[in-house]
């Protein structure tokens, strides 16, 4: 854990960049890539409110392996992918898992006392809750990054539009993809720009201070550009809609998939429900 | 005379923050012209080109386009703005912010996918790829491209609609001499095959080229041709732009008139000189010859 946080601002945008934005596995030949972007839409529209739905460990343990099955069958290696999903589930999770463990909002049997008064103290039962939630959320993100990871931006945006997603929210959708684009860019461009300045190598803490400090302009810099952005996308003929290169036919392994999903995923559901 | 492309009647912008950026501009552009707008950092070129482009709208005069109001309104109707948007392009200054897609194949066919069915795009896209020479750059991304290559594939994205009309922001800034001369080469292609083109430039052999020009600081400052505007000095300082050296050597040997090429400066001197200060004109270069 420390290899990540021990890190300078430009290789935390740099890993931000290559994660949200790589499509290095979407183009490879693969059992999820050769899918129709809808069918997997919609088949991660169903699992994710299974995973939602289930209230054992062990159905959520089944439910986190399929996604790693799917990825290897995917090409893409599961130390990448299971990766890319533990990053961004702190952000999810961090925030609502950390309380939940102590006795002020899950009461229980105390495993160790931080504080006798008030008492505060971390409860089995909190521990508990806080592990299923975040096993819970990394299966969810497991879903959503396999999806993004193995298909093409323009083509998740294309199967949102004729899902008849309204057009405002996959143009938002989209500025906001590009607008982080822009953003991480512009940010390790001023950080190059400070660096050829500066004349040695930034620490880690040091990177940050400095980054803090024009972190306001690049915000408003990249505020201006994102709007001409969009300018360029308006004067471009666009119109809330997304189109792609590709050609999308829903196809009989397209159908398979979807009636496999709904299969598995309805079984998934009964089987936590009356069997465990 | 020509069809009138766009009129523009006492337009004036201010931007939100309080800033006027343009006041009482009026001009008209005509059909097949290259027009350059020409004035100082900050006077508002981009500004009226974004106008031009109904991406922006003024708060006060009026803007006509082929005869029909370029308002907000007009241009919220689907069809109507289609219309509008397949006959005009705008070339944005910088090119990173027209390329947008994970690859530069996919850029250039946003426009042409807005407009027209999947392999009808895919066709025009690839062509006006092959017709600028950046066909082998389809699969990069475009954020990865050279400068010159970036600008390359932000043209092609704008030609790929084959707008009648054509909006450059600075064509010609931050290339090298070889793209420069490209893109220059590429304006004149593009008005010799029947466009009209509007562009905002520093560049004095972007200027040479055009037809008429207009100076603009805020406000109109001067309406004419490349020529008037070469031969006053007046206004060249208004509009921060250096007097050509060619203009400068002729002033001071006593020529007054402009020319707006080497071969036209070439032929005055030769009219003016021949056998008064040197025996002939063909010589001068060997006797000049400058060893560095
Ligand atoms: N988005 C904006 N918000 C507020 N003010 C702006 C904005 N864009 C431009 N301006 C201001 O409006 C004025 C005209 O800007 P514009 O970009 O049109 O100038 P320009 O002639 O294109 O300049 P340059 O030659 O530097 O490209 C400038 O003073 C500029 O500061
Ligand atoms: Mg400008």
């Amino acid at each position: 854990m420390s290899k990540l946080i021990d890190k300078t601002v430009e290789e935390v945008v740099s890993f931000i960049q290559e994660a949200v934005f790589s499509e290095r596995y979407a183009g490879k030949e693969g059992f999820l890539q050769g899918l129709d972007p809808r069918a997997k839409l919609a088949a991660l529209l169903i699992s994710i409110s299974v995973v939602v739905g289930v209230k054992h460990i062990t159905t959520l343990l089944f439910l986190y392996s399929i996604p790693l099955i799917m990825a290897a069958l995917s090409k893409v290696p599961l130390g990448y992918f299971v990766r890319r999903v533990w990053v961004f589930v702190p952000v999810f999770t961090g925030i609502i898992a950390i309380p939940v463990i102590f006795n002020v909002i899950t009461p229980g049997k105390a495993l160790f006392v931080i504080w006798n008064s008030p008492y505060i103290a971390v409860t089995k039962e909190g521990l508990h809750a806080a592990g299923i939630f975040t096993l819970r959320v990394a299966t969810a993100v497991s879903y959503a990054i396999l999806l993004t990871i193995t298909t093409k931006w323009n083509d998740v945006m294309k199967g949102l539009s004729d899902f008849k997603v309204p057009g405002m929210v996959v143009t938002i959708t989209t500025l906001t993809y590009r607008y982080i684009f822009l953003l991480t860019s512009i940010l390790v461009d001023s950080m190059h720009s400070r660096k050829s300045r500066l004349c040695r190598k930034l620490g880690m803490i040091e990177s940050w201070k400095e980054a803090g400090k024009n972190i306001g302009a690049v915000f408003i810099k990249t505020q201006m550009i994102g709007e001409d952005v969009y300018y360029a996308m308006l004067s471009r003929g666009y119109l809330h809609t997304a189109k792609s290169l590709n050609d999308f036919r829903f196809r009989k392994r397209d159908a398979l998939f979807l009636a496999l999903t709904v299969i598995l995923m309805v079984g998934v559901f009964m089987g936590d429900r009356w069997f465990i | 005379m020509s069809r009138k492309i766009y009129e523009v009647r006492d337009v004036s912008y201010t931007y939100p923050t309080g800033k006027t950026a343009l006041k009482d501009i009026s001009m008209e552009i005509y059909s097949g012209e290259i027009v350059a707008v020409v004035g100082p950092n900050g006077a508002g070129k981009t500004t009226l080109l974004k106008i031009l482009d109904g991406l922006i709208f003024p708060q006060k005069g009026e803007v006509r386009f082929m005869g029909k109001p370029l308002t907000e309104e007009v241009l919220t109707d689907e069809k109507e703005m289609a219309w509008f948007r397949s006959r005009v392009g705008f070339l944005f200054q910088n090119p990173d912010i027209m390329l947008f897609s994970p690859t530069v194949l996919e850029d250039v066919a946003f426009g042409p996918l807005h407009l027209y069915d999947r392999e009808k795009a895919l066709a025009i896209t690839e062509s006006i790829m092959k017709k600028l020479g950046i066909y082998h750059l389809r699969d990069r991304h475009p954020y990865n491209l050279s400068g010159g290559e970036k600008k390359k594939a932000s043209i092609a994205a704008v030609l790929a609609l084959d707008p009648e009309v054509i909006l450059l922001d600075e064509p010609t800034r931050d290339l090298d001499l070889k793209n420069r001369n490209y893109v220059l080469e590429l304006i004149q292609e593009l008005r010799d095959s029947g466009k009209t083109i509007v562009m905002a430039t520093h560049d004095l052999r972007a200027i040479r080229l055009a037809d008429r020009c207009y100076i603009i600081n805020t406000s109109l400052v001067f309406s004419g041709t490349p020529r008037e505007l070469f031969s006053r000095e007046d206004l060249l300082e208004n509009a921060n732009l250096e007097i050509p050296e060619i203009i400068r050597l002729l002033r001071m040997v006593g020529i007054d008139e402009v020319p707006l090429t080497l071969d036209e400066a070439a032929s005055l001197l030769k009219e003016r000189m021949n056998g008064s200060f040197f025996p002939t004109v063909e010589k001068i270069p060997q006797q000049t010859q400058i060893k560095d």
